[in-house]
């Protein structure tokens, strides 16, 4: 398959997809296609299997049965270098400063734009000799942030990228995300904070007990339902 | 890829291992100073050289109070020295472990195993840089202890010692050297040392990683596992050693029946082929060991592992 057949199919595709913890089915025969150009939003309660089937997605979890495809490859070495993947916990080491994490990106990713790392990290006025020791836990999140948003990725992957921060951390994440990723990319924003993310939405899936309840474009669901995608959510998972 | 693994594998552990050594170092030096350069103790005797000199100086110190102090200065030194050089050994065991544990199972293994690079390729650099330091460790030790006990006075009595051997008992023993260390064995013995090295790190990899797979007590599990693995190739071992040895041991004469140095030379040739043939079943069970811990801890962090 060349490169530019890759680009123009889904950029993830997920065939009966499985994830099964012992007794618990954390995915249960998932289907879904994501197109490219999105911003999408996986929403969902606790537990109902956002972060695995981002984390399968990302190449860290193996499926237990079924098939996920990104740019139409099996997760891998190959298909790591196209996914930017922000998980819900800082994953950096303390005792390296920001120049040591942005030659890290920078030699492992060729889609890293250094430049540009920069100049978002000069906004929030974080230098390049800090060390991610003496940073608190919201400006480490934010250093990540910039750091996988500063990929010219073709999927990004952003697991609870608002949970548990401030509101104006929660503008500051969202406008990066909006400002910064490619246009022909696609965003998959996983979060149970429905009514801060909905607005820069095009599409949702909702996601509960492994499987997707429903997957169309926002806009259309709004429209047909006459409700906000956080009414319609509380209406379907209501416990 | 790999290149750059271990170039930021190294980047991370050598702020760990060079202030080890620069400690080493420092400790190192001190002993030396406590123990050959103090103008209360008597280093021109040959009984006072090596530890002996530091009960010479302690009980010269016993005399007045400026003995007692230099005299619990030099024990304080010479146990910190000790704690220093030994510990080095164990704080690199300390050090691989926590690296992979930490770097590949903690948070940071969301980043690691995102990485564009193969799980084989993680392992790798992990396993080179890890056999790297312990070779620079054991290295440092081996230079502490030389830099504490190397003295004119010990070199001397050892070249006395040496200058006693007759030239003809020179010749005979590299003549005996080369037949127990033939070529092949030489070749196998440089072999081990990286098999063994490398496959020692893979079995510490493979029972973290096996350790890793339960829910609760993964450090247990991993010991178990640890446990587990061994017991299986002790077992390997002794059935293969228990096949082949006794037939190479056969083969080899007792050496109460030579006197003559030919029969010294022949002996010496039997033991060649004694060892060359132990070593090569050693080799070959350890590269098995190797490989087959390689193969799992790489299935395992490739298949079953899930980040908390």
């Amino acid at each position: 398959m060349s490169e530019l057949e890759k680009r123009e199919g889904p950029v993830l595709e997920c065939r009966q997809l499985s994830k099964i913890y012992g007794a618990v089915r954390a995915l249960d025969e998932v289907d879904l296609t994501l197109n490219r150009g999105r911003i999408i939003g996986l929403l969902g309660p606790n537990g109902s299997g956002k972060t695995t089937l981002i984390k399968t997605a990302a190449g860290l979890l193996t499926p237990s049965a079924g098939e996920l495809f990104v740019n139409g490859q099996r997760p891998g070495p190959e298909t790591k270098q196209v996914v930017s993947y922000l998980p819900e916990r800082t994953y950096l080491s303390d005792w390296m400063r920001v120049e040591d994490v942005l030659s890290l990106f920078s030699d492992f990713y060729r889609d890293f734009d250094y430049q540009k790392a920069l100049e978002m990290l000069s906004r929030l006025e974080i230098g390049r000799s800090d060390r991610l020791r003496t940073m608190s836990k919201g400006t480490k999140e934010k250093v990540q942030l910039i750091l996988v948003m500063s990929r010219r990725a073709d999927l990004y992957l952003l697991d609870e990228p608002i949970g548990g921060v401030d509101p104006a951390a929660r503008d500051f994440i969202l406008s990066t995300i909006i400002g910064s990723y490619r246009e022909d990319a696609t965003v998959l924003i996983s979060t149970h904070l429905i009514r801060d993310v909905e607005q820069v939405l095009d599409d949702v899936v909702f996601l509960a007990y492994g499987k997707v309840g429903l997957c169309a474009p926002a806009e259309d669901l709004r429209e047909e339902k006459g409700k906000s995608l956080d009414e319609l959510f509380r209406e379907m998972y209501r416990c | 890829m790999k290149r750059k693994l271990l170039k930021y594998e190294l980047m991370a552990t050598s702020r760990l291992y060079l202030p080890l050594y620069l400690v080493m170092v420092v400790f190192a030096l001190l002993g030396r100073l406590s123990l050959w350069r103090l103008p209360w103790q008597l280093h021109t005797s040959k009984d006072a050289l090596g530890l002996g000199s530091i009960s010479f100086g302690l009980s010269v110190g016993e005399a007045g109070l400026k003995g007692q102090i230099l005299g619990t200065v030099v024990t304080v030194i010479m146990t910190l020295y000790g704690l220093v050089v030994l510990g080095a050994l164990v704080v690199h065991f300390i050090i691989t472990l926590q690296r992979f544990w930490k770097n590949l199972m903690g948070d940071e293994g969301y980043l690691m195993f995102t990485l564009p690079v193969s799980t084989g390729d993680i392992l790798w650099a992990k396993a080179i840089c890890a056999f790297l330091w312990g070779i620079a460790t054991t290295l440092m030790v081996a230079a502490a202890i030389l830099l504490l006990i190397w003295h004119p006075l010990a070199i001397g009595a050892v070249r006395e010692e040496l200058a006693k051997v007759t030239p003809d008992t020179w010749t005979l023993i590299g003549q005996m050297a080369r037949n127990i260390l033939p070529p092949v064995l030489r070749v196998m013995l440089v072999a081990e040392l990286l098999v063994n090295g490398f496959g020692d790190l893979f079995l510490l990899y493979a029972s973290m990683a096996m350790g890793h797979t339960v829910k609760r007590h993964k450090v247990l599990a991993s010991l178990g596992a640890y446990a587990a693995i061994v017991t299986v190739i002790g077992m390997a071992a002794s059935l293969l050693m228990g096949a082949f040895l006794p037939a190479f041991a056969a083969s080899v004469p007792d050496l109460e029946l030579f006197s003559s140095t030919p029969e010294l030379l022949l002996f010496s040739r039997h033991m060649g082929d004694f060892l060359t043939g132990t070593w090569a079943i050693v080799l070959v069970l350890d590269l098995a060991t190797a490989a087959g811990c390689f193969f799992l801890a790489r299935y395992l962090l490739r298949t079953q592992l899930n980040l908390e």
